[in-house]
């Protein structure tokens, strides 16, 4: 079809070209192509999480991932079958930090391929015998959760780049700036 | 040629002609333009700030009990400019206090919910009270030891009232934690029934005017002008606060014990469950807000001079003392423990 010079004169178009080229052209690595399923959706940390997938491509070694929001675990890597799918116990380590989760499968090109929402939670307590750590001088546990109930607030590193810096310095100087003019002004 | 001042202000003229500016150009008194007449501008500038950092922070918030901690340590460490854009929610939340406080007591002390203005001083009370449990949701949703104790206190306030605090109980329901259930509270409820009122009290303060002895009148966009002027200036304030003193956080909590304190605001309620123990978060604010509601109707003096309160001033003075004497006696207590967790 040809198109018209007078039609590109108008921007409108122009936009309209623009926005649908950058569709065509978007980057899809949020498009997950495979699946992965389990029966729960929490687990405890140092339980095993039967897992299951499918849609992988076969014959393929895939590595699987813990990701929260500020921690990553390795977790193992699965070969996925001639049928491009497979099943597992996954142990799931007592030392991951309890949180909410994605676990994630990873191409060996790096694409995550499929994911899923999980929740680790605390350890079980071991079973009592006779030499239990969880519990406190008195026996009871009570007092070393006592002193693990903390009032004061973590340390925590802030660190800030130039950039955010510089916009947090012009954010706050324009305010000033203009909240002076508009006063001085009326 | 024209000169480009006159090219602004013809730009300018345009902008306000399609805006309909012209209607802010009516007469307010000339008083308007003391800093008291401000406060209550710079609390709606300041609910401002707070819901425009707040829709930020919930892009990252994690209402799920257990990722929650996480997320707001992720705000703090990794998302971008997470931190100030958290310090400043912070800071705004101090300020809307302190003005909300101001702006109330000068009201009360200038008798201006005297007729027609009793809707108005109600509007203002129940925003007050709106903001106070904004403040003490917002505590909650950081899910440190200081915001489990806030949510163990919202269960045993609302076993104790009942039908009444039925929300705030685990019994509630099943489907959903309570965490979760407040961070919906904090993020939707609340604002909406705030900016609700917000509106009403504008509208209301349109009709009626601001309470003026004298007749003097400046135009209202002027009074904008100087108020935007401040709004600014303010936010240019907790702005370098919130870089030069961000805002905290704590330990993961452990369950079962009160060991902190709640946010500053909170801490007459605190001290008064000292005293009371667990009914002294329901009773302390109910008296303090049920006097404030019936503040139009007790006070039938027909002199309108600002200060003449008669019996009125008096109990609001007692309730100011007390509340200021309970905030200092929370502040410097020993942590106890009020509600048996």
């Amino acid at each position: 079809m040809q198109v018209g010079k007078s039609v590109f004169k108008r921007r409108g178009y122009w936009i309209v070209l623009a926005a649908t080229l950058m569709t065509a052209t978007s980057d899809a690595r949020g498009h997950e192509d495979a699946v992965l399923r389990s029966s729960v959706s929490a687990i405890a940390a140092g339980d095993t999480l039967p897992l299951s997938g499918a849609d992988f491509s076969s014959g393929t070694a895939y590595e699987l991932r813990l990701l929260g929001a500020l921690r990553e675990y390795e977790l193992r890597s699965i070969d996925v079958g001639p049928e491009g799918t497979f099943e597992i116990a996954l142990p799931i380590s007592s030392g991951v930090a309890p949180g909410v989760y994605k676990l994630v499968a990873v191409a060996p090109d790096g694409d995550r391929v499929a994911s899923l929402d999980l929740t680790v939670l605390e350890p079980r307590l071991a079973a009592t015998d006779g030499n239990d750590d969880s519990k406190g001088s008195d026996g009871s546990g009570q007092s070393d959760a006592r002193e693990m109930a903390r009032a004061d607030e973590i340390p925590i590193e802030r660190s800030r780049g130039g950039a955010e810096w510089g916009v947090i310095g012009l954010v706050v100087g324009l305010a000033a700036g203009l909240g002076i003019m508009l006063i001085r002004r009326s | 040629m024209n000169s480009p001042d006159s090219g602004m202000k013809k730009g300018a003229g345009r902008i306000a002609e399609r805006l309909a500016l012209d209607a802010l150009d009516y007469a307010v008194p000339k008083l308007a333009e003391r800093a008291p007449y401000f406060i209550g501008g710079l609390t709606a500038s300041l609910i401002a700030v707070l819901i425009l950092t707040g829709l930020y922070l919930a892009q990252f918030y994690n209402p799920n009990p257990a990722g929650a901690h996480d997320s707001v340590l992720y705000i703090i460490t990794r998302a971008p400019f997470g931190d100030w854009i958290r310090s400043l929610h912070y800071w705004a939340a101090g300020g809307v206090v302190v003005s909300v406080t101001a702006h109330l007591a000068y009201v009360f002390w200038r008798r201006s919910y005297k007729r027609p203005r009793e809707v108005t001083w109600w509007a203002g009370v129940a925003m007050a009270g709106l903001l106070f449990l904004l403040i003490v949701t917002g505590t909650a949703l950081r899910f440190d030891q200081e915001g489990f104790e806030a949510l163990a206190h919202f269960v045993a306030g609302g076993e104790l009232t009942g039908a009444l605090g039925a929300f705030f109980t685990e019994s509630f329901t099943l489907s959903t934690p309570l965490l979760t259930r407040v961070f919906s509270l904090h993020t939707s409820l609340l604002p909406l029934a705030l900016l609700a009122l917000v509106g009403l009290h504008f509208w209301l303060i349109r009709q009626h005017g601001i309470r003026a002895d004298s007749s003097e009148t400046i135009v209202f966009r002027r009074h904008l002008k100087r108020l935007s002027g401040a709004a600014l200036i303010v936010f240019a304030v907790i702005g370098v606060l919130a870089v030069v003193f961000p805002a905290g956080l704590g330990y993961p909590a452990v369950a079962g014990y009160e060991v902190t304190k709640p946010f500053w605001p909170a801490l007459w309620v605190y001290g008064l469950e000292n005293l009371l123990g667990a009914w002294g978060m329901v009773v302390g604010p109910a008296a303090l807000f049920a006097f404030l509601i019936a503040v139009p109707l007790l006070d039938r003096r027909t002199d309108d001079g600002p200060g003449r309160n008669g019996w009125v001033g008096w109990v609001g003075l007692i309730f100011g003392v007390t509340v200021l004497a309970l905030w200092l006696y929370g502040a410097f207590s020993a942590p106890q423990q009020h509600i048996g967790m």
